[in-house]
């Protein structure tokens, strides 16, 4: 019952992004994992995929690439002025289309650092909180996609001033497209684990566990999770 | 058996220390322990993956379980408790929404409860300061200093969020 309604809560409505994190506190570059799928982004192939792409629909069909999960990444582009465009991807859970601050799960803001040369960074939100990547340099004559070498053009006008947005109806496409990339790369993407957790994950039992550096004389506590696996019954759920 | 509601659980007030389960010296953390509760600190600690601890001033701190075969929910936890007689799960938003407006809030919020699935809590409707929760397991730690008073209590995640 648990893999039925996790299956049909990520294929139906994709998976739940963070409901912000706080901002407040200090962030670093790491890989990030999601427990409900437990996977992976390889933020490196995101950053290089951003730099590479042609145009939004290029770029979802390479981060949806990249992503391992089940879940399709809608992408939002957005020309939020003359030279700042800000992508954001994100699980299209209510699939209207629209990027909710629930959804999202990271944003890739590119903005001018100076004559003939801009910068972007990528922020990781929901279950990839705690991601950010260096300012990566762009400048002209670097070898560079469409999407962004098209900013350092004399003629150049943003396009997205009205938001590109993937369109629901378009997510069923990426994700036979993505089959199909997944199907042609078998050493990447095994078969799925009889667990029905997603490609490349961990077992469902493993439970992430930071262990803080233990030093001088710190002391232990308590942990705040119950080892029950394997039992026969589950307790009564009260709901009221 | 007698039918049991959220607002009827045993949900009280404990030392903070007991409450963490600091009160027993051992070089780390119990996965044993089930005790649930709720404690005012004068502060803690919010430790998390490659981040230096935050210190949270004046918090609610709320010690609840999640067990390993927990439904994995996107944006709510299924608690446990394990009461005298049985246990019981309770949703940790049904369960915020009975009892955080019968606590004192302090300045805000740390839940100390195991996010395994890195489930996405939303913001109790209830919640009148900041709320804390992790995402991975939790666990509490201490750090003496000169005397008890100057202890430094710890709670470490993989990450923390913020509501």
């Amino acid at each position: 019952m648990i893999k039925v309604k996790l299956l049909a809560g990520v294929l139906a409505a994709s998976l739940a992004g963070g409901a912000g994190c706080d901002s407040r506190s200090d962030r670093v570059e790491r890989w990030a994992t999601t427990e409900n799928t437990t996977v992976k982004l390889d933020w490196d192939k995101v950053n290089e995929a951003y730099k590479q792409a042609s145009g939004p629909e290029d770029l979802e069909k390479r981060i949806n690439e990249i992503y391992e999960g089940d879940e399709v990444i809608s992408v939002s582009v957005h020309d939020q002025d003359d030279k700042t465009q800000v992508v954001t991807g994100f699980f299209d859970k209510n699939t209207n289309g629209t990027v909710e601050d629930n959804e999202k799960i990271f944003t890739i803001k590119r903005q001018p650092s100076g004559e003939g040369a801009a910068q972007y960074q990528t922020t990781g939100y929901g279950p990839y909180y705690g991601y950010q990547s260096p300012l990566f340099g762009l400048a002209s004559g670097m070898l560079l996609g469409a999407m962004i070498s098209n900013v350092f053009m004399p003629t150049y006008v943003p396009v997205y001033t009205r938001p590109y947005i993937t369109a629901p109806s378009r997510v069923s496409s990426i994700h036979n497209e993505r089959m199909s990339y997944r199907a042609a790369n078998p050493a990447r993407f095994g078969p799925r684990s009889q667990s029905g957790r997603s490609y490349g994950t961990p077992s469902s039992t493993s439970r992430p566990s930071f262990r803080p550096s233990v030093g001088g004389s710190r002391r232990g506590g308590g942990v705040f999770g119950l080892s029950r696996a394997g039992r026969a019954a589950r307790p009564e759920r009260l709901t009221a | 058996m007698a039918q049991l509601t959220i607002a009827e659980l045993p949900f009280a007030s404990r030392p903070l220390r007991e409450l963490l389960d600091l009160d027993v010296d051992r070089d780390a953390p119990s996965r044993d322990y089930a005790g649930f509760g709720w404690a005012r600190a004068a502060e803690v600690w919010l430790e998390a993956e490659g981040q230096p601890a935050r210190r949270v001033v004046e918090p609610l701190v709320i010690a609840l379980h999640t067990a390993d075969d927990a439904e994995p929910l996107l944006d709510d936890l299924e608690l446990e408790f394990e009461l005298a007689d049985r246990s019981v799960t309770v949703l940790a938003s049904a369960f915020l929404a009975r009892w955080l407006p019968r606590l004192p809030h302090g300045q805000a919020i740390v839940l100390a409860v195991c996010n395994p699935h890195r489930a996405a809590l939303r913001r109790p409707a209830a919640a009148t300061v900041p709320l804390h929760y992790a995402l991975g397991d939790v666990a509490s730690w201490r750090e003496p200093g000169g005397d008890e008073s100057q202890d430094r209590i710890l709670l470490s995640g993989q990450a923390w969020c913020t509501l």
